[in-house]
């Protein structure tokens, strides 16, 4: 076997087992009964219809909610703490580093549990819901920001900041016409994992909603106790076509995948 | 244009010391050159003068003015780097507007400023390039026409020609000079090339291990080097103790002879000759030991000799120099 034909197979496997399951879930969502049956007996749109009423809806618009913000604040973060980690050594660097990257190797269900127990003992039950979830969802996300942005701001040329400054820009202005602009898209890029990352997490989120106040994930955890609905197939496409659709707009206004497979000479 | 003085500048780094005690005057339109081999400091001091760093001692007067503790965006020195550092996102013209912008100058002034300065580089119609877009020498031209746009009281150059092409490099240098004396706009060039050195400076301050060790025209670099250092860095030279001086002779000021020159002679074997084409290099092995290279032109009129040949090697009293101790 070739090596071409070799690549082409592995590429063949990771497309069925991925889109797979997609697409049979897909499929499934427009049975005529109300059981999951693959493939599909009949055709309607009723699950469908149920999946757009105010019970899915809702969590669907609070998971995006969360989303941005989680993005907004990990991504406002991140851009100081990257600056800080690849610029500067100063005491305390090595504890910032294990600080911002320690979620990366934690579960996130530890990070939920333990958050769960702080807000408890601190007597700040009242808070879990909406603001909980956002700090726990930035404390998991801002790793991915951190990184993206640290790679971005190490990739930058060394003496353009060099060369601002002996042309009369000072610290700010080398940083909002120079700097910026050259990280535009490690921000972005940043943002938008920080995004999709919020949007699908359940382990850590389960810990922390409150009836109400809770985002997709959860929501779909929850009624799967029920058994596999055709509406929860709905759904679930939904909730993959979401964050899908926002990384292919983001991909075409700012060139990402540039960003992610390295090709330079792109602002 | 101004006349720039460092006065006991000294930058450390910890107990590792980059530049210690550089005193050097560069006169108003001068273009005066930093040589020596990497590590000796040259980089350091240009950074010192642009404000990248502040010095440990020591202080950069620009017109009398006292400015080492200005930050370099306050300076109004231009600055050329080796990797010309142009700003990707920005296209040729709007690299060139920079300065111009920040100095928030109106769009028309800026305009006609960056029309100008691009053909004073040769690049007008390349303007809106990115400078990923041109070639290596066309940046180059950019990375100049942006450091000159700002009239630059003082205008650094580092290395500028290091990353081009031979052919390219002999003639941008010649370019760049002829800019300079035609801008008179007070320079100062950091290289290790001691070729550049001589064919673009007006004076060349040789610098080694943090220190200047010689300042002076090319010429007198060259014929009247001050130290060892100096002697060897720039050109060949052969050396010989006479009586607790040190002597040395210029490969092409020596010469092989018949018999003894009246001046400094000493007999020796010829054990190489390597044929240049307009020279021939003879590497020689003396008398009672030591070595000597004599470059004689190929001329016609010079007598040739071969390996085993047994000589003397001459050199007329007026070009034996003598290194002054220290």
């Amino acid at each position: 076997m070739s090596p071409w034909s070799a690549l082409r197979t592995v590429v063949i496997f990771v497309y069925v087992f991925m889109l797979g399951p997609i697409l049979i879930t897909a499929a499934v969502s427009f049975n005529a009964s109300n059981r999951s049956q693959f493939p599909p007996r009949g055709f309607s749109l009723q699950w469908w219809q149920r999946a757009f009423s105010a019970e899915w809806l809702d969590p669907l618009v609070f998971s995006f909610k969360l989303g941005v913000s989680t993005a907004l604040i990990s991504t406002a973060l991140a851009l100081p703490l990257a600056f800080a980690l690849t610029r500067y050594r100063f005491p305390g660097r090595a504890a910032l580093v294990a600080l911002t990257l320690g979620p990366l190797m934690l579960p996130a269900l530890v990070t939920g549990v333990g958050l769960l127990q702080v807000l408890q003992y601190a007597g700040l039950r009242e808070y879990l819901g909406f603001s909980a979830l956002l700090i726990g969802h930035v404390i998991i996300c801002l790793p991915f920001a951190v990184r993206t942005i640290a790679i971005s701001l190490q990739t930058l040329p060394p003496n353009l900041e060099l060369a601002a400054a002996s042309l009369g820009a000072s610290r700010g202005r080398t940083l909002w016409h120079v700097v910026l602009p050259l990280i535009k898209t490690g921000i972005v890029a940043g943002a938008l994992f920080a995004f999709v990352h919020s949007f699908t997490d359940v382990n850590l989120s389960l810990f922390l909603v409150r009836p109400g106040e809770q985002p997709i994930t959860v929501k779909i955890l929850g009624f799967l106790e029920y058994g596999f609905a055709p509406t929860l197939a709905a759904v679930s496409v939904i909730t993959l076509l979401l964050p899908l659709g926002l990384v292919a707009i983001v991909e075409r206004v700012s060139g990402l995948g540039d960003f992610i497979y390295g090709a330079r000479g792109r602002g | 244009m101004a006349e720039l003085r460092l006065a006991g500048l000294e930058k450390r780094y910890g107990s590792t010391v980059a530049v210690v005690g550089v005193d050097l005057e560069v006169r108003e339109g001068e273009f005066m050159t930093l040589l020596g081999p990497s590590g000796c400091g040259k980089t350091t001091t240009l950074g010192l003068i642009a404000g990248f760093f502040a010095p440990t001692h020591g202080e950069i007067y620009v017109d009398g003015r006292a400015v080492a503790g200005l930050p370099p965006f306050r300076r109004d020195i231009g600055v050329v780097f080796q990797d010309y550092a142009l700003f990707p996102h920005l296209t040729a013209a709007q690299n060139v507007a920079f300065g111009l912008r920040m100095r928030n100058l109106p769009a028309p002034d800026i305009a006609a400023r960056v029309r100008e300065a691009l053909e004073l580089v040769q690049l007008s119609g390349l303007g809106e390039r990115r400078p990923l877009e041109l070639s290596g020498g066309q940046r180059q031209r950019v990375a100049l026409a942006r450091a000159l746009v700002i009239r630059p009281t003082v205008l650094l150059l580092d290395e500028p020609l290091s990353n081009l092409d031979l052919k390219l490099r002999e003639e941008m240098r010649v370019e760049i000079a002829a800019l300079q004396r035609r801008l008179r706009i007070t320079t100062v060039f950091v290289t290790h090339d001691q070729g550049e050195a001589l064919v673009m400076s007006d004076r060349i301050a040789v610098m080694n291990a943090g220190r200047i060790e010689q300042v002076g025209a090319p010429a007198q670099i060259y014929e009247r080097p001050a130290t060892r250092f100096v002697a060897e860095f720039i050109g060949r030279m052969n050396f010989y103790s006479h009586g607790g001086r040190l002597i040395a002779i210029r490969p092409e000021r020596a010469k092989l002879t018949e018999a003894p020159a009246d001046g400094f002679a000493r007999r020796g074997t010829v054990k190489q000759v390597l044929y240049l084409g307009a020279t021939l290099e003879y590497h020689l092995e003396l008398e009672g030991g030591g070595r000597a290279i004599v470059e004689a032109p190929n001329d016609g009129a010079a007598p040739r000799y071969g390996a085993g040949a047994a000589v003397w090697f001459s050199a007329a009293r007026e070009n034996c120099y003598e290194i002054p101790a220290r």
